[in-house]
């Protein structure tokens, strides 16, 4: 367990190191201006990210302080049959996108050849990563 | 695969809360390797065997694979 709550110390700092530059960028911005689409996407993106970095750091922090709640957080995030599904929804989700940017490739081929490279672009780099992903973890394993 | 899991459970007036609890998984897998969902890692097995202080051939059926 004691491993398990210096990951968990590890993480909230992280998660706390991400929020202070969030928030510094935030001020930074407001007091220079949005200037274009891109910033004020990444902000947004940022944000959002932000949100959910917020909401796992506060149940750190709760975990850190409450030795049952560590233990049930441990238990969670351990729980085998949970990291079973994890990797058949990652395993499986990742030849349906293939599939999907393939398909879509296809039919924007016809219409927009941004689009069709694009997604061809998007489609070869997730074929790349899980042909290395498989590779390293037939290695690894 | 078939278990004795619940069998054992109810006998030791056991929830499966506090089964999970005490071999480290949530209360979800507990269930799903007794309705037959789910079958256990070799670790979980052993977990669960020495919590009922039985051996895993015990709880767990392994005829399926005999066939």
């Amino acid at each position: 367990m004691e491993k398990f709550r210096s990951k968990i110390r590890r993480d909230a700092l992280i998660a706390s190191i991400y929020c202070v530059l969030l928030v510094a960028a935030l001020i930074t911005l407001a007091i220079v201006g949005l200037e274009d689409i891109a910033t004020s996407y990444a902000l947004g993106f940022g944000s959002g990210i932000g949100a959910v970095v917020v909401y796992h750091l506060i149940i750190y922090m709760r975990a850190l302080k409450d030795e049952t709640k560590l233990k049930t957080l441990y238990i969670k995030e351990n729980d085998e049959r949970t990291r079973h599904i994890d990797a058949k929804v990652g395993g499986i989700g990742m030849n349906i996108a293939i599939m999907t940017f393939a398909i879509g490739m296809l039919i924007a081929n016809y219409f927009n050849k941004m689009v069709f490279y694009t997604l061809l672009a998007a489609m070869l780099f997730l074929a790349i990563l899980k042909i290395v992903l498989g590779r390293y973890y037939t290695q690894k394993l | 695969m078939k278990t004795k899991i619940a069998a054992l459970r109810k006998q030791n007036k056991l929830s499966q809360e506090e089964l999970a609890e005490a071999v480290g998984v949530t209360r979800q897998t507990i269930t799903s390797i007794e309705v037959g969902k789910y079958t256990a890692s070799l670790i979980l097995a052993y977990k669960i065997a020495r919590f009922f202080h039985m051996s895993i051939e015990e709880i767990f059926d392994f005829s399926e694979l005999e066939d």
